[in-house]
């Protein structure tokens, strides 16, 4: 296949439609129009264009033999011209992929104050990640060092990644490829139908990674694939008329201003080699012709407004994340069997024995996984067999990857559904690869951060093994620091330390309940999610509060609840950005008089009084705020808690454990009165609780509320023993028997001492199970299991003790183990029988037995 | 019960008698055509035995617009792809499913493209015995003149070795173990001896045969295989159908194929079919669209089920009613379908219309209407 030189001069003219010899032209769709198209992008003099899709083996094999063939003056591969400056650490001998370039910007949009946070305004900024993930295999990448190879100037053309243009439609962390667009073609999808492959990456495979093309087919497939793609979104047919979106066309704008900025240095040093510009196919359907018909373009007006903060570096990447990637249509799957086909390439028959490589290591998985039919060596000679029939039916040149695919399951899966086939497949088509950075690579400004502050906290970075840190927060300030950077890293989602024991603030028992333990490791993930935290800002300090400032915008724009301001102020304790704290205690102020719901109110209250109790290793000053917002919060629930009567129901109905509303009315109850008589830390109006407290038992009619109320009127000593138990024994003496046991479940949820403190009580309690019969002590079971489930095994052997005598016989043995089901069995058996003594004349026989309720 | 047909592998359409009356045709007569134009067309290399070639056996399965072939098969084209490539090797197919997810269909179209007949069919029960497999004796015969071929009445499995072809075992695991321990030897030996018939009695498979078997996921028996059965197979999972567009476009399809074949041209009216697949998914799910939690029947509602509702209710509105197809005629069925075997199902049913149908406009509205006919339900 020889160049044709200039001869047929370049065929891609400003009149658009490739015109492939003197006949009436084909339609552009045409075979014959695509050959004539690939060939043209091929053999540009000045420039040839060369279209890919990211992450393709195939693609790379071929523009790395282009590169070597045309020897070219210049090498463009897409991206933003700002990572020009990684391209000698990417070709660095010593990097090792897959490494990915990332890069963050912070656009600070024009109103929203002067800060990034503070105030109710939030965070007014918007921040974007981007990766560039490059493999062994990504043509990108081989373009680049086979261009280094052949002495070729190296350079990268696309919008800059720092343009406002970006941030229209984009926010947040997201990959810088174009591999959606493949997904979403319905022209594509299509295609697929027709050739009979499950989805585009099949097709993509079946067409171009498995077909063994020249280089001019696969153009002309990539270049195909690109079009069709154009087509399929815009409905337009000609590929210089085809639209893209706006994006896109500011985009392919960049880029042929890249390229004609190069070709005009082309011009002035005299060179001959051409410039190759290696693009994505959906983009290199429209750049010949734009290149050739635009004026050269006036430049483009600076953005007006703030510059944008940006930076870029380059970081470790994984097979997972890449793989992962494909997931968000963002990327080629199964990289590890791509890495595959691409180091075996000079191999007769490089797809064959990546399968080989595939299946053998699969079946030995499955081997080491046990299970009875584990594939056997005959099972692996089949499933090579069973891939290349599949390979023959499907027509392929080559074995692909979903033939491997199905070869595995049809021959490894022994029972129902293949799970363990599917899984180990999928991990052994993943990988595991990591990357290295190159000696030398700049560290983004937060991962060198991160460096210092580690190396000054004397946290030892080690990669071997996982390092287990114990903090005694209380005691020690550099172990206080730590900690706050430990919280921190987590709170923008660097993966380096998991807590694995927080200290128990409530818990007076001893010392060792107040340290922190952390294992911290440092991985590839460590790498990867600090460049995405660098968004958030260059030091760890920084990225820390201007995350948090995000989250309390966030939380402003739709009506937070008390508790989640109260706990942002603790993880901005936790994290040691103090300052952040009295704006966000601010501004739960402002809300606590509008705040509607009572258990959010008591919920705070706790919440605020445990860190309260906590203050001193969170750092004391910053929390000064807390005992006006806790004293706020107590005049809230005084004023919640009458209202709150018609939120039980009146009858005594709902069963205990419902999760009825009385019963969270309870739990506020306790909460908030729980708080008041213990934290000293505020000063609170006690006959303001009091007063709130008795009005609810005005106006409730739940025998649970009432319970609760007596419970707590009695444990603060408003009431003695003996009023309680009148109260009680009312209650108990109803004849709708839920009546009692709401009251007990009340009385018991807020002071359950009561049972062996108050002489009498359980006396009352026994005294009405004796009197009912059989039938309604089955009825009533459920509802006094659960009251008295609540008490701990110690607390029910108290109540035992007191018990026994009552009962007659000493203290009951108590039979744990019975389950209520087999309990009601047993009540219901006994009843039965006695009816049928009686139903027979036996009645006399009752009497005389011992003992004449059912015990089992 | 076991049957057997004579194979035709040469000529499917002309294959056994026409019986116009028998109630459903052997998929290759009922397809004969398309067999005969994909047949007529195919210049590939085929397989020995087999009358088409494996991209023309898929094409029967997943249709050819070009040649008139209708898709049969709806929803997984690999899992065809990876049937045929099994029966080329010398591993038997199994497979295996949930109730209704066509595995017996697969089997029968299968077995009518590579063989030309599927007919050759072991119907797995507790019962089934060796004899009825592989072969049994005409006892007069065998009085009369000792053991010879003419006494010899052979099994499916047995002819379908002789003529290098398909034999089908639906319902494997529910055959004894030992009656299951027989296929070891005939799938990898390919050949039985019959000592009555001295050295006459050895017969070795004819290339082309082969085993597909289908086995029930409900039935549990799948693990109690023997290890030495399980690696003569390649196991394949049957999925239910998980898009709603593809199971509409299915019942539709088959639908309006089972009508024709009785005899009427009605179709069913796009919103009814919309209506079926819908309360079908939401039943299955145990959601409804709205996001409201059902309590799900535990009636099996396949796909299968849903193509077998559809056509009920078309011939009850053209037996039975104006011949206008309404959520009506669905409802009816579908409390048929339902009311099977667990008496809470008509609650389950019951509350479903009722939280769900009854909001609902349209077809829905008749849909409603058969609540009365629930009877009482507690
Ligand atoms: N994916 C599918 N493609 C085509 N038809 C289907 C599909 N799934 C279900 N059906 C329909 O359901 C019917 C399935 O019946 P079939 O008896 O083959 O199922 P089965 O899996 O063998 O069920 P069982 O386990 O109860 O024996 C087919 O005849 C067809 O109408
Ligand atoms: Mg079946």
């Amino acid at each position: 296949m020889g160049c044709a030189g200039g001869a047929g001069g370049h065929p891609l003219t400003a009149s658009g439609p490739v015109h492939a010899g003197p006949d009436p032209s084909p339609k552009p769709w045409e075979p014959k129009a695509l050959r004539a198209r690939a060939r043209a992008l091929l053999e540009g003099a000045e420039v040839v264009w060369f279209p890919i899709r990211h992450h393709s083996p195939a693609c790379a094999r071929h523009v790395e033999q282009l590169i070597h063939r045309r020897r070219p003056w210049a090498v463009l591969v897409e991206g933003p011209p700002s990572f020009d400056d990684v391209i000698g650490h990417l070709i660095d001998p010593g990097a090792a992929m897959p490494l990915a370039i990332h890069a963050h910007v912070v656009n600070t949009l024009g109103d929203g104050g002067d800060g990034d946070r503070g105030g109710d305004g939030g965070e007014a900024a918007r921040r974007r990640g981007v990766y560039f993930p490059l493999c062994d295999y990504s043509p990108e990448l081989v373009a680049l060092r086979a261009g280094a190879a052949v002495g070729a100037r190296l350079g990268f053309a696309d919008l800059d990644y720092a343009d406002p243009a970006w941030l229209d439609g984009t926010d947040g962390a997201h990959a810088l490829v174009d591999e959606h667009r493949y997904a979403a073609s319905t022209a594509l999808t299509a295609l697929a139908d027709r050739m009979g492959c499950r989805d585009h990456n099949e097709l993509w495979d079946h067409l171009v990674e498995s077909a063994e093309l020249d280089t001019e087919a696969l153009v002309a497939a990539v270049s195909t694939y690109g079009l069709l793609t154009r087509w399929g979104s815009t409905g337009a047919v000609d590929p210089g008329a085809a639209a893209a979106g706006d994006l896109d066309t500011v985009r392919e704008g960049a880029m042929v201003a890249r390229v004609r900025a190069w070709a005009a240095e082309r011009a002035e040093t005299g060179a001959t080699g051409p410039i190759v510009v290696v693009t994505g196919a959906y983009h290199t359907a429209v750049l010949p012709e734009r290149y050739a018909a635009d004026p050269p373009a006036a430049a483009r007006p600076a953005p007006g407004g703030r510059r944008p903060v940006a930076g870029h570096g380059l970081v470790r990447y994984s097979f997972d994340r890449l793989d992962a990637l494909s997931g968000y249509a963002a990327g080629m799957p199964s990289p590890a069997w791509y890495q595959e086909l691409w180091d075996l390439g000079d191999h007769p028959r490089p797809a064959a024995e990546a399968a080989h490589c595939i299946l053998r290591d699969v079946a030995a998985d499955l081997r080491a996984g046990g299970g009875d039919g584990q594939p056997s060596t005959p099972g692996l000679v089949d499933a090579h067999a069973q891939a290349e029939l599949l390979r023959r039916l499907r027509q392929r040149s080559a074995v692909a990857r979903t033939d491997v695919a199905d070869a595995a399951l049809s021959c490894f899966a022994r029972g129902e559904d293949g799970h363990d086939v599917r899984s180990a497949l999928a991990a052994r088509m993943t990988g595991d690869r990591v990357g290295r950075l190159p000696p030398g690579a700049p560290r983004s400004p937060l991962a060198a951060d991160f460096d210092r502050r580690a190396a000054s906290l004397r946290l030892r970075i080690d990669r071997a093994s996982p390092l287990r840190v114990e903090l005694a927060i209380h005691r020690s300030e550099r172990d206080r620091l730590v900690s706050r950077f430990l919280h921190g890293l987590g709170s923008v989602g660097v993966a380096y330390g998991q807590l694995i024991q927080s200290p128990r603030w409530t818990s007076a028992l001893g010392r060792d309940l107040t340290r922190e333990i952390w294992t911290c490791q440092l991985s590839a993930e460590t790498d990867i999610t600090l460049a995405e935290a660098s968004m958030w800002g260059s030091t760890v300090a920084e990225a820390v509060g201007v995350k948090l400032g995000h989250r309390l915008g966030e939380l402003l724009a739709h009506q937070p609840t008390a508790v989640s301001l109260l706990s942002l102020v603790q993880d901005a304790a936790r994290c040691g950005v103090h300052d952040a704290i009295d704006p966000i205690l601010a501004s739960l102020r402002r809300r606590i008089a509008d705040v509607p719901d009572l258990t959010d109110v008591a919920a705070a209250l706790v919440e605020a009084d445990l860190l309260w109790t906590a203050r001193r290793p969170l750092d004391g000053p910053a929390l000064a705020g807390l005992p006006a917002v806790g004293e706020q919060l107590h005049l809230r629930a005084c004023a919640l808690i009458p209202a709150s009567a018609g939120t039980a129901p009146v009858g005594a109905s709902a069963g205990p454990g419902s999760g009825a509303p009385d019963e969270q009315l309870v739990e506020n109850l306790r909460r908030v009165h729980h708080v008041a008589g213990t934290a000293t830390w505020l000063s609170l109006d006690d006959s303001l609780l009091w007063d709130a407290t008795d009005r609810l038992a005005a106006a409730t009619a739940s025998p649970r509320v009432h319970g609760a109320v007596d419970g707590l009127r009695w444990h603060n000593g408003r009431v003695d023993a003996a009023q309680l138990l009148t109260r009680a024994s009312g209650h108990l003496a109803a004849a709708d028997g839920a009546v009692g046991s709401g009251y007990l479940a009340g009385l018991l949820a807020v002071a359950r001492e009561a049972l062996w403190e108050v002489d009498g009580l359980l006396g009352a309690v026994s005294d009405v199970l004796g009197s009912i019969d059989d039938g309604e002590f089955v009825r009533r079971l459920p509802g006094l299991r659960s009251v008295f489930a609540l008490l701990t095994p110690s607390e029910t052997d108290r109540v035992a003790e007191h018990l026994g005598p009552l009962t007659g016989g000493g203290a009951a043995p108590i039979v744990r183990d019975l389950g209520e089901q087999a309990l009601l069995a047993n009540v219901e058996a006994s009843a039965a029988v006695a009816r049928r003594l009686v139903d027979d004349g036996l009645g006399a026989w009752l009497a005389a037995a011992p003992d004449g309720g059912g015990r089992g | 019960m076991t049957t057997t047909d004579p194979p035709a592998p040469s000529s499917p359409s002309t294959s056994g008698q026409p019986a116009a009356d028998e109630v459903r045709l052997p998929a290759e007569r009922r397809f004969a055509d398309e067999l005969a134009r994909l047949l007529a067309a195919d210049r590939e290399p085929r397989p020995e035995g087999w009358l088409l070639s494996p991209r023309r056996v898929r094409s029967f399965l997943v249709g050819d617009p070009a040649l008139g072939v209708t898709r049969k098969f709806y929803g997984d084209d690999p899992l065809v792809d990876r049937c045929l490539v099994t029966l080329m090797s010398n591993r038997g197919l199994l497979l295996v499913g949930e109730p209704g997810t066509a595995k017996s269909m697969l089997s029968e179209l299968l077995a009518a493209a590579i063989s030309g007949t599927s007919t050759a069919t072991v119907q797995g029960t507790a019962g089934t015995t060796e004899d009825q497999m592989l072969y049994g004796w005409n006892y007069a015969l065998l009085i009369a003149e000792g053991p010879s071929e003419r006494a010899l009445v052979p099994g499916p499995v047995l002819t379908a070795m002789r003529a290098g072809s398909i034999v089908r075992v639906e319902e494997i695991t529910r055959m004894q173990a030992e009656v299951q321990d027989a296929l070891i030897a005939l799938l990898s030996d390919k050949h039985v001896s019959i000592p009555q018939l001295g050295d006459d009695g050895y017969v070795g498979a004819r290339r082309g045969f082969n085993v597909v078997a289908t086995a029930n996921l409900r039935d549990r028996g799948v693990h109690e295989m023997s290890s030495a059965l399980k690696r003569r197979f390649n196991f394949e999972t049957v999925r239910p159908i998980r898009d709603p567009a593809l199971e509409r476009q299915l019942i539709e399809s088959q639908a309006a194929a089972l009508l024709a074949e009785a005899g009427l041209d009605v179709g069913p009216p796009a919103d009814v079919v919309d209506l079926l697949v819908t309360a079908f998914n939401e039943l299955r799910s145990g959601t409804s669209a709205e996001g409201v939690a059902i309590d799900r029947p535990s009636a099996v509602l396949s796909t299968a089920e849903a193509v077998a509702v559809t056509y009920a209710a078309c011939l009850d509105a053209a037996y039975l009613g104006d011949g206008r197809l309404t959520g009506r005629q669905v409802g009816r069925q579908l409390i048929g379908t339902i009311l099977k075997d667990n008496p809470d199902d008509a609650g389950r049913l019951r509350s479903y219309l009722d939280v769900v149908v009854k909001r609902r406009s349209g077809p829905w509205r008749d849909l409603w209407a058969v609540r009365e006919e629930l009877g009482d339900t507690r």
